[in-house]
């Protein structure tokens, strides 16, 4: 594996690690009347991944152009690196790298000529680009493809080719919008490999992603929806916090009756109780401690169980269910104020 | 930082190559930017008649105009501008031959001309033609104009012979007064007194024919209009025919001591007014009608053509073309890829960006001329009577200013699809307005101001004069397109840095 290139080194006039790389607050963006962004609070701190998860529309990249100064709020306050970035000097603007949502770059130049363009462009000389160039394009795995015109080569090559030029000046922070769309599962892979070697080494990355399954190489996930910004949360907790606590299925052979459900819904530390092909699946509290409980609950009931174990949705499901649930709770609130 | 010092210039060039590359990589572009307009060039040469072709007519002569007998002495002074293709009285037939296309006009002629001049009236030959192209119908007028003044000066060649056969009894009479003369010398010498009464009275009868010849061939050529040199040699020849009859009077007074030396002055009046008649009867009837001819001389050496003068505005103009296009393309394919965003976030300004592209466009534009030029002096013989650097100097100020243009309308476009069609709308006010075809003479005050608002029309003015008449550029075109082109760039630069910078709202 190429060693993956280091960011560069946090510069003098960058805030104190305590201090949020990216920080905003009650963000609000509108386009023509229509609200994109709806209060979003957000801190991201030096040295972490945050995946940006959320359906499409849900104002995704629009938080990242606002990051990147691209665009200004329509109210609220965006920082990074402790300034306003829609007022960034170019030295600031040098620190950060932005892989927009779509390849965007010449197609008329070679994949070479393409490094080179984003390698000027960044100021850096000339003494140590071919080697380092060399080592992006062998990161991206197109070190055999640099005479090819961009308009020959595919959608993954290009899309390779864009992440490849983000890095090229070793940014602290990175805005990478969806980097693993159109590349195989392999590259995939070895590319959050490389995420995380960056982060490692003090580079944070805010990445939007349609693959909900990437949450988990993320070390925060931020999950969207309609504008607002449902939760911020390490993906372990993302589960918990998609079904209101632990699960735990129960198999078992006989099928209860209800009002034996009714009974097991109401020991202490069960949330819900819900019926599944093979037996019950409980939510709970604490699962350590309230599955004793269950299974007491069961053997005065006569119930025999035939097996427990931890329910482990896949992170698409647990992603639905936040989406549902927010959007169950928003149907909720508008009715009430209705 | 050291990087920070070679950021700019890094930047600079990075983007002048980009463009470059971004030019090389379409080698047909360039190759037809060079081939199309010297192909068009080297085909229009060889297609242009150097005079025009002459028009197809079917003339209408009614059987009782007295035209039609002279008809055919009448088209041979035609013959440069007219064909003619049929004669006859039908004047629906050749209508209709009109109307089909089979003749260029019908020229229809009176049926009894010498009635209208009776009336005091002019004669109407009606030219009837179904062009609607507004220099053809000029072409057509000029023509008709041109054909009419050849009759006419016909009519008016035939009324001077005439006249000058009128002349002829003022001869006989100046020879009779000759003779006498002669005589009246001889008799006052001999002292011979019936001699001299004799020779008087011939001189008598003579100088009263010779007064009237003289006063009819004034008249005549006064009313004729012919050159002042013969109106004044008439004048004189009335004049000098009232002093020969004072004479002949003196002579009569003198009696029988008639004085020698006034008989010698009168032998020597009546020869001169003897030769001055001679030469007015002389004189060919179609050089008094048309006692002046142009003689047009360019005094600008070399043999020219028509592609010498459309070469260098054909070249300027590709020139301009060629800025406006890639100028106005280059930032709305940017914007459309994407690639605005990407460059708004990097720590790259305005200034880097336009000048690398300027640059860029620069060396494409100054190839593509250097080539052109090249094509059409080598191979369509197009003179550069001018030095080398003024050309250059003239193309690079064209390209300028070209360039910031098409970076200004790049800034009001939103799609290249746009910007193709603002480059379409410079060519065709180019056209019309920069002296392309219509010299700027031609136009009205505000119709003036568009010309000047276009590079070409300076660059065009400039390369004519360089590359035909050997001058240098005229350092009021040089500044007005050096300011036209830096009022471009401080726009271009300032639309630019707006687009790289701002954020959106």
């Amino acid at each position: 594996m190429s060693s993956w290139p280091s960011p560069s080194t946090p510069s003098p006039s960058a805030p104190s690690p305590s201090t949020p790389v990216v920080q905003t607050a009650g963000v609000v963006k509108e386009y023509a009347n229509a609200r994109v962004l709806d209060g979003i609070d957000l801190a991201v701190d030096r040295g972490h991944i945050v995946g940006l998860i959320g359906p499409s529309g849900c104002g995704k990249t629009t938080l990242v152009r606002l990051l990147t100064g691209i665009t200004a709020p329509t109210s609220g306050e965006v920082k990074v690196f402790g300034s306003d970035p829609t007022r960034f000097p170019a030295s600031t603007r040098s620190r950060f790298g932005y892989m927009p949502q779509l390849p965007v770059l010449f197609p008329t130049l070679s994949v070479w000529g393409n490094l080179t363009f984003m390698s000027s462009v960044y100021g850096q000389g000339l003494r140590h680009r071919r080697r380092r160039l060399g080592e992006l394009l062998e990161l991206v795995e197109l070190n055999g493809d640099r005479r090819k015109l961009l308009a020959h080569c595919s959608g993954g090559m290009q899309r390779r080719l864009a992440l490849a030029a983000v890095l090229v000046h070793r940014p602290e922070l990175l805005f990478l919008d969806e980097p693993t769309a159109g590349v195989d599962p392999i590259l995939r892979a070895r590319f959050w490999d490389h995420f995380r070697g960056l982060r490692d080494r003090g580079a944070t990355l805010i990445v939007p992603t349609q693959y909900v399954g990437e949450a988990a190489m993320c070390d925060q996930v931020a999950v969207m929806s309609a504008g607002r910004l449902v939760t911020v949360l390490p993906p372990t907790e993302l589960r918990r916090f998609a079904y209101g606590g632990d699960v735990v299925c129960f198999s078992m052979d006989e099928v209860l009756q209800r009002a034996d459900v009714q009974r097991l819904a109401a020991v202490p530390g069960v949330r819900e109780v819900r019926r599944t092909d093979v037996g019950l699946r409980f939510v709970v509290d604490d699962e350590a401690r309230d599955v004793v409980a269950i299974e007491q609950a069961l053997a005065g009931l006569g119930v025999t169980t035939a097996s427990v174990e931890p329910f482990d949705p896949s992170y698409e499901d647990v992603f639905v269910a936040i989406i549902e649930r927010d959007r169950a709770a928003r149907g909720a609130d508008a009715a009430s104020a209705a | 930082m050291r990087t920070s010092f070679w950021r700019t210039p890094l930047q600079t060039l990075t983007f002048m190559r980009k463009e470059i590359t971004d030019a090389v990589h379409q080698p047909r572009l360039l190759i037809t930017l060079v081939l199309g307009p010297f192909l068009i060039m080297g085909a229009f040469g060889l297609g242009y008649r150097e005079t025009p072709k002459p028009l197809d007519a079917a003339l209408v002569v009614p059987e009782a105009s007295p035209l039609k007998s002279q008809i055919d002495t009448y088209t041979k002074h035609l013959g440069s501008y007219v064909h003619v293709v049929s004669v006859s009285s039908d004047a629906a037939d050749a209508s209709r031959r009109l109307q089909d296309g089979d003749v260029d006009v019908v020229v229809s002629f009176p049926a009894d001309p010498m009635q209208d001049v009776l009336n005091g009236q002019q004669s109407q030959i009606t030219i009837i033609h179904t062009r609607l192209d507004p220099i053809e119908q000029t072409a057509i007028s000029f023509a008709s104009s041109l054909g009419v003044d050849q009759m006419n000066s016909a009519v008016l060649a035939a009324i001077i012979g005439e006249g000058e056969q009128a002349a002829a009894p003022a001869n006989d009479a100046l020879a009779i007064a000759d003779g006498a003369t002669t005589k009246l010398q001889a008799a006052v010498k001999a002292n011979d007194a019936a001699a001299i009464q004799a020779a008087l009275a011939d001189l008598d009868s003579s100088s009263a024919a010779i007064a009237a010849a003289a006063r009819e061939t004034s008249v005549l050529l006064t009313h004729i209009g012919t050159d002042p040199a013969t109106s004044a040699d008439a004048s004189q020849l009335v004049a000098r025919a009232g002093e020969l009859a004072a004479t002949v009077t003196q002579i009569h007074q003198q009696g029988d001591r008639v004085d020698a030396g006034t008989v010698d002055a009168l032998a020597t009046s009546v020869s001169s007014m003897r030769t001055q008649f001679q030469g007015l009867a002389a004189i060919s009837p179609n050089v008094l009608a048309q006692p002046f001819v142009p003689k047009v001389q360019l005094a600008v050496p070399g043999v020219h053509r028509i592609t010498d003068w459309y070469a260098p505005a054909a070249i300027v103009l590709i020139l301009q073309q060629f800025g406006l296009a890639f100028g106005a393309l280059t930032f709305v394919r940017e914007r459309q890829l994407g690639i605005t965003d990407v460059l708004r976030v990097a720590p790259v300004n305005a200034g880097p960006a336009l000048i690398g592209k300027y640059l860029a466009y620069l060396l494409l534009g100054g190839a593509v001329g250097a080539t052109l030029t090249a094509l059409v002096v080598k191979l369509l013989d197009v003179p550069i009577a001018g030095d080398l650097g003024s050309v250059a100097l003239v193309m690079s100020l064209t390209l300028f200013a070209s360039i910031g243009l098409g970076f200004v309308l790049s800034l009001l476009c939103r799609t290249d699809g746009q910007a193709v069609q603002y480059a379409l709308l410079v060519l065709l006010a180019s056209l019309f307005f920069s002296g392309f075809f219509l010299s700027l003479g031609q136009l009205r005050g505000a119709a003036q101001v568009i010309g000047w608002l276009l590079p070409v029309t300076y660059g065009m003015q400039m390369l004519r004069d360089v590359m035909l008449r050997g001058a240098a550029p005229n350092p009021s075109l040089v500044l007005g397109l050096a300011g036209f082109g830096v009022a471009m760039f401080v726009l271009a630069l300032l639309g630019t840095r707006r687009r790289m910078s701002a954020t959106e709202t």
